[in-house]
């Protein structure tokens, strides 16, 4: 957002008009320098993108906090996607079990409803994972949790039909072994033996007996024990030994070296001593099987604590990794620019930034969106690892129109041209904005913003034709007691352009509040609510609210 | 890194599916970010899930998921089965969403899109999503990836998050 000479001379007449409020804010910036241990740009005097440089090494370094597996930056602390997985709770359980340490009892109509919709995996395999649930849950009933997951019958005869024919699939051998002993150990658990006749029992472990790869002949010999049937045939283990395992002590083995250690008499302290690294992996199946193994071996070795966290509902989540994005990466460069810290962007978002510039066919936004972000980290020229991005982004956004007029159903994309508009230095754009209320404190937080790009974007008369200051002030007043840091930022950049008298209370109530929303993980990160996790753009709203008090 | 096209073309309603996975006739251009991955037990191999969404709303809003398998990094690794689920989700007071394609219905706000491929080394998605219902509502791509291979299975998630 860039200021406006007039804007800044308002802002400083404001200031110098009135002693005590120049007295207090002057105390009030010197309390916030030392508190945040940042050195603020004079925005009052600079009105373009060349800004002096002043050190900003906290926030450069808190970005730490928020960096994504992509190396650019996330939007939030707050992690997407953390839900229970019928994966992670089946052997995460198994795991718990075989480190004997006690976990919550699993609340049955949250695994039910997790089994009906967990399509990652084929019904039959859900079915796999709630039977292996519920070995370590005595109370829990998985045919009634599958029949009420509403699975039951497409598992059934999904299981049936692969067992029909293994070869349809044209999957390799040993994954047929793998899934048919699954589906034999699942028919089982649901009391259903039948659906796989004597010939296909037969099939599996003559197929399994011949098998080089060692797990899937585990879970064939696990799967026959659990039958305790007489008449089915004796798999064929004897061809393993401790020897097979391998040298390798790394996660690529571990499996296998732990089906061995299971398949065999052979005790192998080198092997033990792998298979306990194994134990702090990162898949749950290889760390529960290499506890099952090391037990078996009576290995006697003091074991990590297991890394399955069971939740209270008894189920285990899977924490997908976090991808950064170039929207949230705009807003860190709008931070950067404005504590001064554009010679502090760290290393990995630099590189971050680069690879994203160097992918082959980017979508037009994107290039717009990384030529904005070089934009606000450009110094005198942008960054040699911005290439030309910004000279790009301004071709492309000269074809961007704004839309004629604001709409309930057009805000996005509005919002977004206006942001381009604003930022490629275009003229005020020919659009309508209509209020839905001409109340201020009536509206949504939305339509503040909307106002708020209006004045940034020049259209400063339109803007003012818009807003009653009085109610204005009274909305910075209504978002902060609504916790709503962002909206309270545009109204308060909006009342320094239009003739709004905030009093020295409310500045003294802003300066203090501001300071609340830092986040929990870093002083120099805002949060969207007091104390709460580190958000981005809550950080750039924060500080461009500090730049102005 | 899955090649996306022109999400400039977006506005068209044509459908095809490609050979890896189900498309829209001109979804977005490349989706990059992906660095979620885990190893496939036992083949030295690696399970990658990545997640893609568009970065401004000047355009129809796209994005694309994809499960690929990989050795050394970079090397197309052929599985018996590979499955990528993509989840899109609106996030906002009344939030509600759509999707090209449609996909399982999950919740007014949350669409689920399933492809899974044989004997191969990726299965992706990729289309248009329109969230909506109220001024503020966002969006959030999620990429589940699995694959089962020679004997074991291996999982891999990650979320755009911003």
């Amino acid at each position: 957002m860039r200021r406006t000479q007039t804007g800044a001379r308002k802002m400083w007449g404001k200031l110098a008009g009135n002693r005590r409020a120049l007295a207090m804010s002057l105390i009030l910036v010197a309390v916030l320098l030392v508190t945040l241990g940042v050195a603020f740009r004079n925005q009052l005097f600079s009105g373009s993108a060349e800004l002096a440089q002043r050190p900003g090494a906290p926030l450069a370094a808190a970005l730490n906090e928020l960096r994504g597996d992509n190396d650019l930056v996330l939007g939030s602390t707050r992690k997407n996607g953390v839900e229970p997985s019928l994966y992670e709770t089946a052997y995460g359980r198994l795991e718990h079990a075989a480190a004997k340490q006690d976990m919550p009892r699993v609340r049955v109509g949250e695994l039910m409803s997790l089994a009906a919709a967990e399509e990652i995996d084929t019904e039959a395999w859900r079915s796999y994972y709630v039977c292996l649930t519920a070995k370590t849950d005595p109370a829990l009933d998985p045919a009634r949790v599958i029949r009420d997951a509403g699975i039951m019958k497409p598992a059934l005869d999904e299981i049936s039909g692969y067992f029909a024919d293994p070869d349809r699939q044209g999957e390799d051998l040993p994954t047929s072994v793998t899934t048919r002993a699954a589906f034999l150990s699942t028919l089982h658990c649901l009391s259903r033996d039948s659906l796989a006749n004597a010939d296909d029992v037969r099939l599996l472990a003559d197929e399994a007996g011949k098998l080089a790869e060692p797990v899937p002949v585990l879970l064939t010999a696990d799967a026959l024990r659990e039958r305790r049937a007489g008449s089915d045939p004796k798999l064929a283990t004897g061809r393993f030994t401790a020897a097979d395992a391998g040298e390798k002590c790394d996660a690529v083995s571990s499996m296998g070296m732990a089906a061995i250690a299971l398949l065999t008499d052979d005790q192998d302290a080198e092997a033990a001593g792998c298979l306990r690294t194994a134990t702090a992996g990162e898949d749950a199946q290889t760390r529960w099987l290499a506890r099952r193994a090391l037990a078996d071996m009576s290995a006697g070795v003091e074991l990590p604590a297991p890394r399955a966290g069971v939740g209270k509902d008894g189920l285990v989540n899977k924490v997908p990794r976090q991808l950064g994005t170039l929207r949230a990466t705009y807003h860190a460069a709008r931070a950067l620019a404005l504590t001064g810290a554009l010679e502090q962007v760290p290393k990995w978002l630099r590189r971050g930034i680069e690879e994203a510039r160097n992918q082959p066919d980017l979508a037009r936004g994107d290039r717009i969106m990384l030529g904005q972000i070089c934009d606000r980290l450009t110094v005198e020229r942008p960054p040699v690892y911005c290439g030309d991005a910004v000279a790009e982004a301004n071709r492309l956004a000269a074809d961007i129109d704004v839309p004629p007029k604001l709409t309930q159903r057009n805000y996005a994309a509005w919002h977004d041209s206006m942001v381009l508009h604003t930022h490629f230095q275009q003229d005020c754009p020919t659009t309508e904005v209509t209020l839905p209320k001409r109340n201020l404190t009536k509206v949504d937080g939305e339509w503040i913003r909307a106002l708020a790009l209006l004045m940034q974007a020049g259209c400063e008369a339109q803007a003012r034709e818009l807003i009653d200051p009085e109610h204005l002030v009274r909305r910075i007043q209504l978002s902060l007691d609504d916790h709503d840091l962002l909206i309270a930022a545009d109204a308060y950049y909006l009342s320094w352009h239009t003739d709004a008298d905030i009093s020295n209370e409310l500045t003294e109530q802003l300066s203090a509040t501001v300071l609340t929303y830092r986040s929990r993980e870093d002083p120099a990160l805002f949060s969207r609510e007091p104390g709460g996790a580190a958000d981005i753009e809550a950080t750039a709203a924060a500080y461009l609210f500090i730049d102005y008090l | 890194m899955k090649s996306v096209r022109n999400s400039a073309c977006a506005f068209s309603l044509a459908f095809a599916l490609s050979l890896a996975g189900i498309a829209m006739a001109a979804p977005p251009a490349a989706a990059w970010s992906d660095s979620a991955s885990a190893k496939i037990p036992g083949t030295g191999a690696i399970i990658q899930a990545n997640a893609w969404q568009c970065n401004t709303y000047v355009d129809k809003c796209s994005f694309a998921t994809s499960s690929k398998a990989l050795k050394k990094k970079s090397k197309k690794y052929r599985v018996g089965k590979i499955v990528n689920v993509a989840t899109l989700k609106a996030n906002g007071i009344s939030a509600t969403i759509s999707t090209s394609p449609s996909g399982t219905f999950v919740s007014e706000n949350v669409r689920r899109i399933k492809w899974t491929n044989r004997n191969t080394w990726i299965s992706d998605i990729s289309g248009i999503a329109d969230p909506g219902g109220s001024l503020n509502t966002s969006m959030t791509t999620c990429s589940d990836a699995s694959v089962i291979t020679k004997g074991v299975k291996g999982f891999a998630a990650a979320c755009v998050n911003g």
